[in-house]
């Protein structure tokens, strides 16, 4: 059979890279590209009845372990989502009520009615229910404790 | 924070492979799912026919996608994941083998290439029975690690040449040339099979 400048494309007609109806209408009157054309079929075929054989359902059973979080990493995901709900519905409920609230997100009321966290601010002499602890850090307001710089 | 309570695409058989690595690289274990349902068959089938035992290729097969989840957020490329996934699938081949030293080493050499062109072989008699299938197997194993490799990364799993040589760390001429002799070691082996005229 003599060279052909053709059959070096067949494989790649074959594989769907290169347009085939061309090139299958050459192959249809040049012997040696006709040969090569058919090997390539042939293995083509091969393979795809080979592959239409396999069965690997359980695969991802071995798999799913290594890449998917267990119950604790769903624990997790799951109590950071509850939290995040019940902050999405205490800040909706807050202006739902009306509360001003201020760019900071902080309600204004209070700030403006308290003033800086100064320890004159929350003295005990004006009555306030803050205290300065024994040990000297910060202020006990009720039950809060305010650290001061 | 729309975005964030928006649902995700369905994912469908028609979802390219770039938007699944995309998906998986932000974390949705679907899409990395549907990567894994998607490739699967074809991982297991190369490693199969690399290592030639069945519960080795299975076990390589789970390795190659666990590594391939650890290593996914570094894939640039993401419309490659396929050759991608191959060449992790060759290095596990690779290490397993490593592992089983106790069996004989490939031979490198040219596995005897025919010297002249072979005969076509006759379409009525290549449907795939069970022992063309073993003939198939055997004249693989017959081939290098590496030759092997490359050709049923063509052959039976549609890869490019360029993608070939992107799995296998070859230039594009290597790959050329390893796939042609390959393919004529394979088609001598297979030929008495076929039924083509002697």
């Amino acid at each position: 059979m003599s060279r052909c400048g053709k059959t070096h494309l067949l494989d790649a007609a074959v594989q769907g890279e290169l347009p085939d109806e061309a090139l299958r209408e050459h192959a249809a009157h040049c012997p040696r590209c006709r040969h090569e054309l058919q090997w390539l079929e042939t293995e083509r075929r091969l393979f795809r009845e080979r592959a239409a054989r396999d069965e690997v359902q359980h695969l991802w059973k071995g798999v799913v372990p290594r890449v998917e979080p267990g119950p604790r990493g769903r624990l997790n995901r799951a109590l950071v989502g509850v939290a995040a709900t019940l902050l999405l519905l205490l800040g909706g409920g807050r202006l739902l009520l009306g509360a001003p609230v201020s760019s900071a997100g902080l309600d204004a009321s209070i700030v403006a009615e308290a003033g800086p966290v100064t320890e004159g601010a929350f003295s005990p002499e004006r009555g306030e229910l803050c205290s300065r602890p024994v040990e000297g850090v910060g202020f006990h307001c009720g039950y809060l404790t305010l650290a001061s710089r | 924070m729309l975005r964030l309570l928006r649902r995700p695409e369905p994912i469908t058989p028609q979802t390219p492979d770039e938007a699944l690595v995309a998906r998986a690289q932000r974390g949705e274990s679907e899409a990395f799912r549907a990567l894994f349902e998607r490739h699967v068959l074809a991982v297991r089938r190369f490693l199969r026919d690399l290592i030639r035992q069945p519960d080795s290729a299975d076990d390589a097969t789970q390795e190659t996608f666990a590594r391939a989840h650890v290593q996914l957020p570094r894939l640039g490329e993401r419309d490659r994941f396929k050759p991608w996934v191959f060449g992790i699938a060759r290095n596990v081949a690779f290490e397993v083998k490593r592992v089983r030293q106790h069996q004989p080493l490939e031979s490198d050499e040219d596995e005897g290439l025919p010297a002249a062109v072979l005969p076509a072989p006759d379409p009525e008699r290549t449907l795939l029975d069970r022992e063309l299938e073993g003939q198939l197997s055997a004249a693989l194993a017959d081939l290098s690690e590496p030759r092997r490799a490359a050709l049923l990364l063509r052959l039976d799993h549609g890869l490019s040449y360029d993608e070939i040589a992107a799995a296998m760390g070859w230039t594009l001429p290597m790959v050329k040339n390893e796939i042609h002799r390959a393919r004529l070691a394979l088609r001598a082996a297979l030929l008495p099979h076929l039924g083509g005229p002697t």
